[in-house]
């Protein structure tokens, strides 16, 4: 890992995971619903929590995803990558480095609207450009 | 009707379903009234997936019901957006592709219709008598809110429509 992964700015080649922790969010072909990429409700602004993959290897950023289904009994399926270039290119959506004391690579999609169908359909086009990776193929 | 002889083994289904909900609250006993009037019906086919959606409705409710379900701080389902979304089910056509269900983690329930992904109609319905809807049909994207009180709104019933055609 990057010792210095408090940099701020998120470059277009970045890849960002989205922790799939709940089987309904994945499809029988294995691509992801736009349920997985819809913001939690947080005060102020709702954000997308997804953790940037730079510098992790592959057994370390699944011991991350392990670390967020331990908050509650639940299992990691997999997670949905998407690079940081087509978040910016397919939706108005902002990406925020926002380290955590226990995950120093998580981050924030921001910028999203209120309206719950805005929300939708810039969830659906996230989900459209992600690609799930299973966490045992 | 048998209950017995119904294939789907309906029975339990709602009777699990009920058990979500069991209370003497107005919601319970609606969703009472509404088991008891599918029984009724249940023998034809055309029910069949729908007992089976249902079934998979009552599971969300019970997988989605404590805060945090998803480990990054979701809304528990509540019990008024279960109702609404069993509702829709039944209003749903019966000339209808049933849609796969699911949970959003602001405390939505969803119903997706989806054919590739560039075909795929989202709808959300929680606890506001709303319809939020987002779609995809080739290079056109559509969303949306409009009002669900008695039946399904002819737009959302044309969207799947092409979705599915």
């Amino acid at each position: 890992m990057v010792n210095n992964i408090s940099q701020k700015s998120i470059a277009d080649n970045e890849f960002l995971a989205r922790f799939v922790v709940y089987h309904r969010w994945i499809r029988k072909d294995k691509t992801v619903k736009q349920d997985a990429f819809i913001p939690c409700l947080k005060n102020p602004k709702p954000e997308l929590s997804v953790t940037r993959h730079i510098k992790l290897k592959e057994t370390e950023l699944w011991k991350i995803g392990q670390m967020v289904i331990k908050m509650r009994e639940t299992k990691l399926y997999g997670r949905a990558d998407i690079t940081a270039y087509l978040v910016r290119k397919n939706t108005p959506l902002q990406i925020e480095s926002a380290p955590l004391s226990k995950n120093k690579n998580h981050a924030n999609i921001i910028n999203w609207p209120i309206n719950k169908s805005n929300q939708k359909i810039l969830a659906l086009q996230l989900a459209n450009c992600a690609r799930f990776i299973p966490l045992n193929p | 009707m048998n209950m017995n002889r119904c294939p789907c083994n309906c029975n339990n289904v709602y009777e699990k379903f009920l058990a979500t909900t069991t209370g003497e609250s107005e919601s319970a006993h609606y969703l009472e009234e509404t088991a008891n009037s599918l029984r009724k019906d249940l023998s034809a086919p055309v029910y069949w997936g729908r007992n089976q959606i249902l079934s998979e409705l009552a599971e969300i409710a019970k997988e989605c019901e404590q805060p945090n379900w998803d480990g990054y701080g979701a809304v528990p389902i509540n019990q008024k957006t279960i109702i609404q979304a069993a509702d829709f089910l039944w209003t749903l056509p019966l000339d209808l592709s049933l849609p796969s269900i699911g949970a959003e983690p602001d405390g939505y329930i969803t119903f997706e219709w989806y054919k590739s992904p560039n075909y795929v109609l989202s709808v959300s319905i929680g606890s506001d008598d709303y319809l939020h809807f987002a779609a995809l049909l080739g290079a056109s994207k559509y969303s949306g809110s409009v009002p669900f009180i008695d039946a399904i709104p002819g737009e959302i019933i044309r969207y799947i429509q092409k979705i599915m055609h």
